[in-house]
């Protein structure tokens, strides 16, 4: 089976690494945004992006683009720094940017690509740079109760989700409302298609938190069950601590490298891989509902749906069942 | 059926609570004059589960109030020590100064027993009874206690609830249920081998194969009476763990471990626990003419427990504004952050701080931990082992140049600094109070001054989106070095919890910025993409001179451009934008920018090496420490042959700063540094003297920098 492309074909990796040339070819930082560019993923929320334009009477308006450019290079800044925090050793395939370059430079290059990242949404105009000033917000407020419930095996699943959505839910919210609103969709319908992005959000995140545990290594481009050693503990670990006391206590204690197979299989006897994705294809069904009733032409609900399903289809190709 | 119980007493103010906090409070109104009672459910003297360590505050203030005696009889404690794994261990002296006597260990039913007296001796009455509850009633309040079963009514006009950790007054007066936290216990023993006057703390703390966020304590109340106890946070387990067996467990740990040092140990009296008066916010009484405080208001410190000090604080600050309230208002105002605001370093959730500490014990405790710079951390050290930091603008440099043309501008400041100061509620410990003292150092908050001299030019009123803007700009300030703290390798836990810490609150200076300028337009938010987009620039420059001895001064000035120059071009375009006006500037505000802010940075690396700081905790040398070798080194390098060899040979943790600092003096480096300074500032000052909007306070503002080392710096030729 194929692995989905989402948002490979509509924005070429030249197209970021264009977005980039502000800065000057003898700047420190350059080789470190040029790395972190050149590495740009399934550019999932640029799909969404441009799926929900198409809602729009301008789907083709180069503003479009420019706000996709601006919503991944957001995220790759959020990912550089993630990768300072979690110390992660692979992303996407690649070194992460820390190992390769420093946790300086990731942290100053990660700031950078976030400055450029405002510059190209503020050039959009006024009310989607004060939308965007709230999303950075919130992404980062969602980083901060990440790393509040770091290591606590008492973590429930209110806290889970809260992160979840203020992390990643809300910015690919804002990439769907952004896509549709540039391309000259209705404000009602930018809105229902922001809650498509919330739910299907919701979704991605706890697809992508079952494939830490899960997937295949290779397949991923990350070292498997990452989240459980940094103390991270996800939904379908909490799902598998409400059965099991023991497995609370070594979790408390921060589980060694030696540990995490066989803590994964634990989590999935205990049932909280399933229960993972049923909640995700929960959210899946959500994110369709919350379409807009009115498609000027089906194709493009259908483009959404698809992708939504997608997110949830991803972890069974990844992962070895 | 409740009015049908008698009225004991009633008084004007009656204090809840004979501990440290409340007889404190009692002594200060009751020597003022005012008609005090104080009700406690025991009997003095009582005992207290308690380490019964005084830090240097407790036993100042305890001074002040009389105890001089008690004083002088206890033990004196001339150490900390923080013992890993009973394996390495980490030793701080206290070293007594005028105004900071050395810590004391005394027990509590001593101590509160002679504090109460002393409130007593100035006035107070003392009563017993246990306060179940505050009803206001025709302008004033009653109380309803009880005593040997039997029910009774108090009166007051004003009510301090100083009941502690468990407090019954605040569940009527705040919203809210507060679990406990953190729990503690301790017993006393007698030791074979006579105790050294020290400090013990003993981590990782474990219990039933769980390490417990916290740690074990040995303190010496005399030769051979140890109080040892123990006291953790209960977030993250399950079920709390029972108080006494957790206590047999360390002292079966002690006996096995640390036999060496105690000897046998033979237990005096029972152990004794309860909750800790830790709580993620300072809590604030809603009900006008009731006050929290010490531990009922969640006073005791979140990482080290010690609450004594802090009480007795909260204990005078409350006095005071109860003072203040009767002579106004007859005592009917709201408590309002009168506790809460003079202590940044309270009432800070730290749970996965102490979390993440904890697997850092259990993987290999102490370890390489230990010696390494840790900048985040260490900033956040050094903060909290404050117990009066400096959280106003008023008095700093920045501050006095406003004041100089205006309250309104410096009030304005004031706010500012306070927005900027406002945490996250309890979301997570530290970020704001780093930020506030990244920008904070010693000039103050600069940037903030310069948006407001314009938004505030000719009388125009300061309002929200000016102070909004002040907070952008100088978090916008702060990031190039918030962005910086990072640490390259991370071969522990600890490290790594730099560096996360350290990024999210990047991450949070930067998202705060944008939100606050994103309500002033498109425009002021391009003016900060590209302030940051700069500012990440000028930081690598920076970094990537990192102990680089043959940096030139021209690599210095473009990085000092980027990051402060940058940092003052965006204050005054946010300035500007308030006021209405496009925001390309004018070439003399531009050069303005830049002379500006290489003046600030110029004075701020100066002081940072070069000027001895007597207040205790303030650590100079971190420029020296991470490398990042500041201008006037650059000079002295230029000037001295010897000194490149005298960097390279000292290693990074022993690198003196004083002795780097004599060499930079010696060799006039300092004197060319401050006068490059003073250039600098006049040339800004010049400038800005002639601009329309704030022309004159941008002026002043300008030698601000200039004028601190004027006064801070002893220079070599003698010269002031």
């Amino acid at each position: 089976m194929q692995l989905c492309d989402w948002g490979e074909k509509l924005l070429g990796e030249h197209e970021l690494a264009a977005a980039i040339h502000p800065l000057a070819a003898d700047s420190a930082l350059r080789p470190s945004c040029a790395y972190i560019v050149s590495n740009p993923g399934k550019r999932f929320r640029a799909a969404v992006a441009f799926h929900a334009a198409r809602y729009g009477e301008r789907p083709n308006d180069p503003l479009v683009k420019d706000a996709a450019v601006a919503i991944e290079l957001f995220h790759a800044a959020t990912l550089a720094h993630d990768d300072v925090v979690d110390d992660d050793k692979m992303r996407r395939g690649k070194p992460a940017i820390g190992m390769h370059a420093g946790n300086l430079a990731a942290s100053l290059a990660g700031g950078w690509l976030f400055g450029r990242s405002v510059e190209l949404v503020a050039a959009i105009g006024d009310e989607v740079a004060a939308r965007f000033g709230k999303v950075a917000a919130k992404v980062c407020e969602g980083e901060i109760l990440e790393a509040r419930d770091l290591y606590d095996s008492a973590r429930t699943r209110e806290r889970y989700l809260a992160a979840i959505e203020a992390k990643t839910a809300s910015l690919i919210a804002f990439s769907a409302w952004l896509g549709a609103t540039v391309g000259g969709a209705a404000p009602a319908d930018a809105e229902r298609l922001y809650g498509f992005g919330e739910a299907v959000g919701m979704a991605f995140q706890i697809a992508d938190d079952v494939l830490d545990l899960i997937a295949d290594p290779e397949l991923t481009g990350k070292t498997a069950g990452s989240d459980l050693r940094q103390g991270l503990y996800t939904l379908p670990v909490i799902y598998a601590l409400e059965g099991d006391e023991d497995l609370g206590k070594t979790l408390g204690r921060g589980p060694d490298e030696y540990e995490l197979p066989g803590l994964v299989e634990r989590v999935r006897d205990a049932g909280g891989i399933e229960a993972a994705l049923r909640d995700c294809a929960a959210w899946v069904t959500r994110a369709e509902e919350s379409l807009p009733e009115v498609d000027p032409e089906p194709e493009h609900g259908e483009r959404l749906v698809t992708l939504a399903q997608q997110v949830i289809g991803r972890v069974g190709e990844m992962a070895p069942s | 059926m409740s009015s049908s119980l008698p009225v004991r007493d009633e008084a004007e103010i009656v204090v809840v609570g004979g501990g440290p906090s409340g007889s404190t409070t009692a002594a200060v109104l009751a020597e003022a004059g005012h008609d005090v009672l104080i009700v406690d459910k025991d009997c003095f003297p009582r005992p207290k589960p308690c380490g019964d360590g005084l830090l240097p505050p407790a036993v100042a203030a305890a001074e002040r109030l009389g105890l001089g005696g008690l004083i002088e009889g206890s033990r004196e404690i001339e150490a900390a020590r923080v013992v890993l794994s009973h394996r390495r261990q980490s030793v701080t002296e206290f070293r007594p100064a005028a105004e900071r006597p050395r810590p004391r260990c005394i027990t509590r039913s001593a101590f509160d027993a002679a504090l109460v007296e002393a409130a007593q001796l100035r006035g107070a009455r003392l009563a017993r009874g246990r306060v179940d509850g505050v009803e206001q009633l025709d302008g004033g309040h009653r109380l309803i206690a009880e005593e040997d079963g039997e029910r009774f009514w108090l009166r007051a006009g004003t009510v301090v609830a100083a009941d502690g950790a468990t407090s019954r007054i605040r569940r009527t007066v705040v919203a809210g249920y507060a679990k406990p936290l953190a729990y503690a216990v301790r017993q006393y023993f007698v030791t074979e081998k006579p105790l050294d006057p020290v400090f013990d703390c003993y981590i990782p703390l474990e219990f039933e194969g769980m390490v417990l966020s916290g740690y074990g304590w040995v303190f010496p109340v005399d030769e051979h009476t140890a109080n040892i106890g123990l006291g953790f946070y209960r977030d993250g387990l399950r079920s709390t763990p029972p108080l006494t067996k957790a206590l047999r467990a360390f002292i079966e740990e002690l006996e096995m471990k640390a036999r060496h040092r105690f000897g046998s140990l033979q237990p005096l009296g029972s152990p004794y626990g309860s909750p800790l008066g830790i709580r993620t916010r300072i809590e604030s009484s809603e009900v006008p003419g009731v006050y929290l405080s010490g531990d009922a208001a969640g006073t005791t410190h979140a990482l080290t427990g010690e609450g004594i000090a802090f009480a007795m604080r909260s204990g005078n600050l409350v006095a005071e504004e109860v003072r203040v309230q009767l002579r106004r208002k007859g005592g009917r105002a709201r408590q309002d952050g009168v506790v809460s605001r003079p202590f940044p370093q309270l009432g800070i959730d730290v749970s996965m701080l102490s979390r993440a500490w904890s697997v850092e014990m259990t993987k290999g405790a102490g370890g390489s931990a230990g010696t390494a710079p840790k900048p985040f951390l260490g900033t956040v050290k050094r903060m909290m082992g404050e117990s009066a930091y400096e959280t106003e603008a008023r008095g700093t440099p920045a501050w006095e140049a406003l004041a100089a043309h205006g309250d309104d501008l410096s009030d304005g400041l004031e706010r500012a600094n306070r927005a900027l100061l406002g945490t996250l509620s309890n979301q997570f410990p530290f970020v704001s109070e780093v930020i506030h003292r990244t920008v904070r150092k010693h000039l103050g908050p600069m940037y903030a001054a310069i948006v407001l001299a314009i938004a505030g030019a000719d009388g125009a009123p300061l309002t929200d989106p000016a102070l909004d803007a002040g907070v952008a700009a100088e978090s916008v300030g702060a990031l190039p070095e918030l962005l910086t703290m990072m640490i390259d390798r991370t071969p522990t836990k600890a490290l790594k919890v730099n560096n996360a810490f350290a990024i999210l609150t990047a991450d949070f200076a930067a998202a705060r910025a944008l939100s606050a300028t994103a309500k002033l337009g498109a425009d002021a938010v391009s003016a900060f993409a590209l302030a940051c987009q700069q500012g990440c620039q000028g930081g690598m420059r920076d970094s990537a001179a990192r102990f680089a001895a043959d940096r030139s001064v021209d690599d210095w000035v473009h990085a000092a451009r980027e990051t402060t120059g940058s940092a003052v071009k965006f204050a005054i375009q946010l300035g500007l934008k308030l006021r209405g006006r496009d925001l390309t500037l004018s070439p003399s505000l531009e050069r303005y920018a830049t002379e500006a802010g290489l003046a600030i940075r110029l004075a701020e690396e100066i002081v940072d090496l070069a000027v001895d700081d007597p207040g205790g905790y303030a650590q100079t040398g971190m420029d020296l420490r991470r490398g990042t070798y500041p201008l006037v080194l650059l000079y002295a390098i230029e000037a001295d042959r010897g000194l490149p060899t005298l960097l390279a040979r000292q290693n990074v943790e022993d690198r003196d700063p004083d002795e780097v600092a004599v060499a930079v003096r010696e060799c006039g480096a300092l004197d060319r540094a401050v006068a490059e300074c003073a250039k600098r500032s006049e040339l800004a000052a010049t400038l800005a003297v002639t601009e329309p909007l704030g022309g004159e306070v941008l002026s002043s503002l300008a030698v601000v920098p200039a004028g601190y080392l004027s006064s801070r710096v002893r220079c070599e030729n003698g010269a002031p």
